[in-house]
């Protein structure tokens, strides 16, 4: 009988100690702003050509044609990614979304995303500027898992 | 068929232990986990909660004590487990520990004194 009670007493005692221990540590984190490492590449000057009086032949310098960098979307729902791996070029970005009601990150290592905790509604981008793979994961979750192949 | 039911008991133990988990969990959202982290425990928590009992039955002459034997060993290799997937080692690895091992010990403590029959052995009482 005494066992039963000191049983129930510290059962009690460690719920209400982990209770309060995990809601000191569950209060709310504030809102992620979007964090963006997105550089805004220098636009290629474009010389003017100089007028002079009696011009024979005036070439204009045209930049060369640019390649529009792309803007790929994964969410995070359900404690998965949306898309496992995706294949994008270097210089593209990556935006991450949380939708779900969980926190979330989104950390790779070796020069890859490493976004902290993402709360619901919170987002990520992240511009590959170098070639490879990526693989990244959630570290609240380990088991959420993806990756980034990036190429030229 | 004495097998049968103590297999039986020890899958009513784990399951209602992860119950008691499932809301531990639901605490806070840093806490939530996917529906598989809570099946998954089911299965292999029944199954060493199994292979404690086996062990431990040569040694165990109280529920109290059988009870203690399942529910350590099942939330010490449950969290050995989640160690090696890399979850937070200190909060989800460590501290849950605890949360694990009385999850599974309250309800583990009440069926093995309910069926002590079941549970010990008699050669050991003797």
């Amino acid at each position: 009988m005494n066992k039963t009670i000191i049983t129930i007493v510290i059962v009690v005692a460690v719920l209400v100690g982990g209770y309060f221990l995990f809601r000191g540590s569950s209060q709310p984190a504030p809102a992620v702003p979007q964090i963006s490492n997105q550089e805004t590449e220098p636009q290629p000057s474009v010389q003017q050509p100089v007028i002079t009086p009696a011009p024979t032949s005036v070439t204009t310098p045209t930049p060369a044609p640019a390649v529009a960098s792309k803007t790929y979307n994964v969410s995070i729902q359900s404690f998965a990614f949306s898309q496992k791996s995706i294949n994008i070029k270097k210089g593209d970005t990556v935006i991450w979304t949380n939708k779900d009601s969980a926190p979330h990150t989104v950390t790779g290592g070796n020069g890859g995303p490493a976004s902290g905790t993402l709360n619901t509604g919170g987002t990520y981008s992240f511009t590959f500027n170098s070639t490879g793979t990526f693989n990244y994961k959630c570290t609240i979750h380990p088991s959420m898992t993806g990756s980034v192949v990036v190429s030229q | 068929m004495i097998w049968l039911k103590r297999i039986g008991l020890i899958l009513v133990i784990i399951s209602i232990g992860t119950v008691i988990d499932f809301g531990v969990h639901s605490i806070n959202a840093y806490l939530y986990e996917p529906l598989p982290y809570f099946t998954h425990k089911i299965a292999f928590g029944t199954f060493w909660a199994l292979v404690a009992y086996i062990v431990f039955r040569k040694f165990t002459k109280t529920p109290f004590w059988m009870a203690f034997a399942m529910s350590a060993t099942t939330s010490i290799l449950l969290q050995t487990y989640y160690f090696v997937l890399e979850h937070d080692p200190f909060g989800k690895t460590f501290l849950f520990m605890f949360v694990h091992f009385f999850a599974f010990f309250i309800p583990g403590y009440f069926i093995c004194k309910k069926y002590t029959n079941l549970f010990i052995d008699e050669k050991v009482t003797k």
